[in-house]
């Protein structure tokens, strides 16, 4: 990096941070830049990895010329900016879309539960498959929504299930944050080495 | 290498149409008889004949205290989802809320604001949350400019959302449906500010922080149980239950096919059912 890149991102650094103490100029300043710098960013690599490529692609070059079609429904989502009258016509753009995306992850989705479901069936002889059978059979049960709740032994297996999730929820809360020490560490050594130029 | 590939058979269909993979004919059947229960119970509910009731979701409740106090303190009401895509099922339980806030906040003349990440969801959220002003008969109270796209990049969108709430200071915080690393970031931005926050996640990675930084958390399942409890929507309702039906089927299945397991390894019949 330059040295005014380097200044860049120690400034920028330095302005997020300043949240920590409370909404200021200087974070607004850094949260009103880098917001349009990535609703350009996201526009310019649509406009290049996506929009151009297909065009080149798929219209022009295998001459697919209903692509057109997928374009024109993309500007009907800001009919929602005409006059009354004519704002209704966004709905056909979000209809297809919704549709479109429901049916795909419909066909993704549940091969991968299957996967998760066979590998859920264990040998019982083993004791950490044992344990992982209790853990597993009573933190499901937690996540019974119509049957079982007026039982006591279900709901006691239930209850057992949520203390079994919170154990985990809290492994894995504390191995995150060990995560983002490690991310504010680099961040920090990025400031002391780079741009204060110390020696550690 | 390369003439052993070719040496190699293709492998054919199962059933002459299935991918030669594990898990595809079990998976069909399990769609097929999701989708059969689905439209049985959606037809039940609609009809107002007798479905299994979903079991009372801890921290619903928990909507309506939280938008009690923001009206009370005549502060906003601000909600919020990382929102990955339109058909994402996350993204429709976070309609099914975001319909039932607005609605509420609408009543109470309690000024509603909501920000997300993707630009197609937020044109769904401004329809939605007209319509809601719309059904509680204060159409002209809805501000379009409070439905809010701030940014398609994450840690960009998690910045505005945090810039936002220090600035607006709302009394309640919703934070609703898929999150990922900047779950806490935004949780914390609604501590700071002293606002009641109610999370409803399905990321299991992202759990913990809301569970650790929230008043109210629900997780998981919960999160489209909620919906369907909130929306009272016959069919959220039927497609719920139907779901927790195959579910409560699904343990059955896997707690036999344990003990088979155990007492047959060499052949588990309900193993290789699955494996299908």
């Amino acid at each position: 990096m330059s040295r005014t890149q380097v200044w860049v991102a120690a400034l920028a650094t330095l302005a997020c941070y300043s949240y920590l103490y409370k909404e200021n100029f200087f974070f607004r300043l850094a949260e009103h830049t880098m917001i349009p710098l990535a609703v350009a960013h996201v526009l310019t690599t649509g406009w290049h990895n996506t929009f151009l490529p297909y065009i080149e692609t798929h219209v022009k070059g295998k001459g697919w010329w209903w692509f057109w079609i997928f374009f024109v429904m993309g500007v009907l989502y800001y009919a929602r900016f005409l006059p009354a009258r004519w704002a209704w016509i966004t709905r056909y753009p979000i209809s297809v879309s919704v549709g479109w995306s429901l049916g795909y992850y419909f066909s993704l989705f549940p091969r991968q539960y299957g996967v998760q479901i066979a590998d859920a069936v264990r040998d019982l002889g083993v004791f950490e498959n044992i344990l992982f059978f209790l853990m597993f059979a009573t933190s499901m049960m937690y996540f019974f929504l119509t049957v079982g709740g007026n039982s006591k032994p279900f709901r006691t297996a239930a209850q057992w299930g949520r203390w079994i999730l919170m154990v985990g929820f809290g492994a894995s809360f504390g191995n995150t944050v060990s995560g983002r020490i490690s991310l504010f560490l680099g961040r920090l050594s990025f400031l002391l080495t780079e741009w204060l130029g110390v020696a550690l | 290498m390369s003439e052993f590939l070719l040496a190699a058979e293709a492998v054919p269909p199962k059933l002459g149409i299935f991918r030669p993979v594990n898990n595809t004919v079990f998976s069909v059947l399990i769609s097929i008889v999701m989708i059969i229960l689905v439209y049985v119970m959606i037809n039940r509910a609609k009809k107002g004949e007798k479905i299994p009731e979903i079991r009372k979701i801890p921290g619903i409740e928990a909507f309506e205290e939280a938008i009690g106090r923001a009206t009370e303190m005549g502060k906003p009401v601000h909600m919020t989802d990382y929102s990955t895509a339109l058909g994402d099922d996350s993204t429709f339980a976070y309609w099914s809320f975001l319909a039932y806030i607005a609605k509420q906040c609408a009543q109470y003349d309690t000024r509603f604001i909501a920000t997300d990440a993707n630009y197609l969801v937020n044109v769904v959220n401004q329809e939605i949350v007209k319509q809601a002003y719309l059904e509680a008969g204060k159409p002209d109270a809805y501000n379009p400019d409070d439905i809010r796209f701030i940014a398609g990049s994450q840690f960009a969108w998690a910045m505005g959302v945090a810039g936002l709430v220090a600035r607006e200071k709302p009394a309640a915080q919703f934070l609703v449906g898929y999150f990922y690393a900047e779950s806490l970031i935004l949780a914390e931005a609604g501590n700071l500010v002293g606002a009641i926050q109610v999370a409803a996640a399905s990321s299991p990675a992202q759990i913990p922080f809301f569970v650790a930084a929230c008043d109210y958390t629900m997780i998981g399942e919960e999160l489209y149980a909620g919906a369907a409890y909130v929306s009272r929507d016959p069919v959220i309702m039927g497609t719920v239950v139907a779901q927790d039906i195959v579910r409560v089927s699904l343990y059955v299945i896997i707690l036999l096919g344990g003990i088979v397991q155990w007492l047959s390894p060499q052949n588990n019949f309900i193993r290789n059912f699955i494996n299908f």
